[in-house]
């Protein structure tokens, strides 16, 4: 199968601070195990299919 | 925002993903299968979110599957044009009378931006000549639903370039298929040259940076990719290269038009020496097999991240497959866009595996996919087998041995405004030439 599109930039997706002010209306940020967040960027203009 | 995404511990909000991600609080987040998708406007950033242990499958495996909603579309406003370029993808001329309403595009931008499509690619016909273009425009605008549109420059006038450079989430792209007038004219049209670098020059001149100047490789102008950057550098714009396919009216010029096959190793390397300067579109992922893959997902995104809307509504995989075959509904019809895209058969078809066929057993496959499904149709060539233009010279090959018998698809919309007959001993390009 393909590799992952070399233009794909991993980028470093740091724990937050605990001194961050949380907002209270929002479930607790302990729900999401933010270590396990891979983000991947892909150009825009990446899509065949457009003209 | 109400997206939220379901991960091995619970519900986590739209904006717990954003923070976790460093992602800008105001960017659009989209809900996917496997994660979110986020799309920055003011820094084009495109990105996906999605869990460390599901990062086994490469993201082209993903989109492969579809996506909940196009990443972006194109939107052919109308079919009129006020050129006749000999290869023009969707035989734009004429207006159809069955165009949808102002009021039925604005239903569509009201449907796309429920389904949070990140922008759409407004091309025609020269989608300027509609008279409610500019209104159209400022309606997505407003709706959170960028525009990029195609033109062949003659409505950017300084007032007209003013205008855009003042609006966010709004992209030019200026058509030009020759770095000499010579070169262009001879397929877009005498004139057609001058027009765009005065549409250009009027960009510029409002501050317009980074716009776009489109240009079809062919075989007229594969010598000219250095002059064709340097003209876009001249104007602080961005190029960006397409590759014509054998659809519309280019079906009639590919074989004159298309690139030979040294010209298409060269464009490869110049592609590679350029990386992402350099805009594709992803159109060129067949080359990918003369070695290291080029920039671009390498992948055939129709119907399954992005689509065409035609300007009477009808729905195709791409623009580039404007015949019935590629036909998954229409925006009237019950369901509206929405449905199309999610439950159309030949959309959930597209988002199958896709068989190789002859290419199964060629070690490239990996790198080109078997080339673009267009090309393939429109020369008569099996879906499931290489690409006209392989770089393993298959494509010719196959195109060869076609049955000569056998009727080669054409387009299904026709809005030339001259009729494509023309005498046997003349070629199509010489309908351009003539006086």
């Amino acid at each position: 199968m393909s590799n992952i599109p070399e233009q794909l930039e991993e980028a470093a997706v740091e724990p937050e601070s605990d001194s961050e002010e949380k907002d209270p209306t929002e479930p607790s940020g302990e729900a999401l195990v933010i270590e396990d967040l891979l983000v991947e960027d892909v150009s825009i203009d990446g899509m065949c299919g457009v003209y | 925002m109400a997206c939220a995404a379901s991960t091995r511990t619970g519900t986590v909000t739209a904006a717990e993903i954003k923070r976790a991600a460093q992602l800008d609080p105001d960017v659009e987040l989209r809900h996917e299968r496997f994660g979110a998708l986020a799309y920055d406007f003011g820094t084009r950033r495109l990105s996906f979110v999605r869990r460390r242990a599901d990062a086994a499958r490469s993201l082209t495996d993903e989109f492969e599957t579809g996506l909940e909603a196009p990443i972006c579309l194109t939107w052919e406003l109308t079919y009129a044009c006020n050129l006749a370029c000999v290869h023009c993808l969707s035989s734009s001329g004429r207006r159809d009378p069955r165009e949808l309403t102002t009021a039925e595009c604005k239903a569509v931008i009201d449907e796309l931006e429920r389904m949070q499509v990140f922008y759409v690619n407004i091309g025609g016909g020269e989608p300027t000549v509609r008279r409610d273009f500019w209104e159209l425009l400022d309606y997505a605008v407003a709706h959170h639903v960028g525009v990029k549109f195609s033109t062949n420059g003659s409505r950017i006038t300084p007032e007209t370039a003013a205008r855009v450079a003042s609006t966010d989430y709004v992209d030019v792209q200026v058509s030009l298929d020759g770095a000499t007038a010579s070169v262009n004219d001879h397929v877009r049209g005498p004139g057609s040259y001058a027009t765009a670098i005065r549409a250009m020059e009027n960009l510029a001149a409002a501050g317009f940076t980074g716009f776009k100047l489109s240009v079809v490789v062919t075989r007229e102008n594969a010598s000219q990719l250095d002059a064709f950057k340097a003209l876009a550098d001249h104007y602080d714009a961005q190029l960006r290269l397409t590759r014509l396919r054998p659809s519309g009216r280019g079906a009639d010029v590919w074989n004159e038009l298309h690139p030979t096959a040294a010209q298409q190793r060269e464009l490869y390397e110049w592609l590679l020496a350029h990386g992402e300067s350099v805009l594709t579109g992803d159109s060129f992922f067949h080359l990918g097999g003369y070695g290291a893959s080029l920039p671009g997902l390498n992948l055939c995104g129709a119907g399954r991240v992005v689509c065409l809307i035609d300007p009477i509504g009808d729905v195709y995989a791409c623009p580039f497959v404007i015949h019935d075959s590629f036909r998954a509904g229409n925006v009237r019809e019950a369901g509206g866009f929405t449905r199309v895209w999610r439950d159309s058969d030949l959309f959930r078809e597209l988002r199958e595996p896709q068989h190789a066929g002859a290419c199964a057993s060629c070690g490239l496959f990996d790198k080109c996919r078997g080339g673009c499904m267009a090309a393939k149709f429109f020369t008569g060539l099996p879906l499931a087998g290489p690409d006209p233009e392989c770089v393993l010279g298959h494509g010719e090959r196959a195109l060869a041995a076609r049955d000569a018998r056998a009727a080669i698809p054409r387009p299904s919309v026709n809005m030339s405004k001259r009729p494509p007959a023309r005498a046997c001993n003349e070629g199509p390009l010489e309908i351009v030439s003539s006086p």
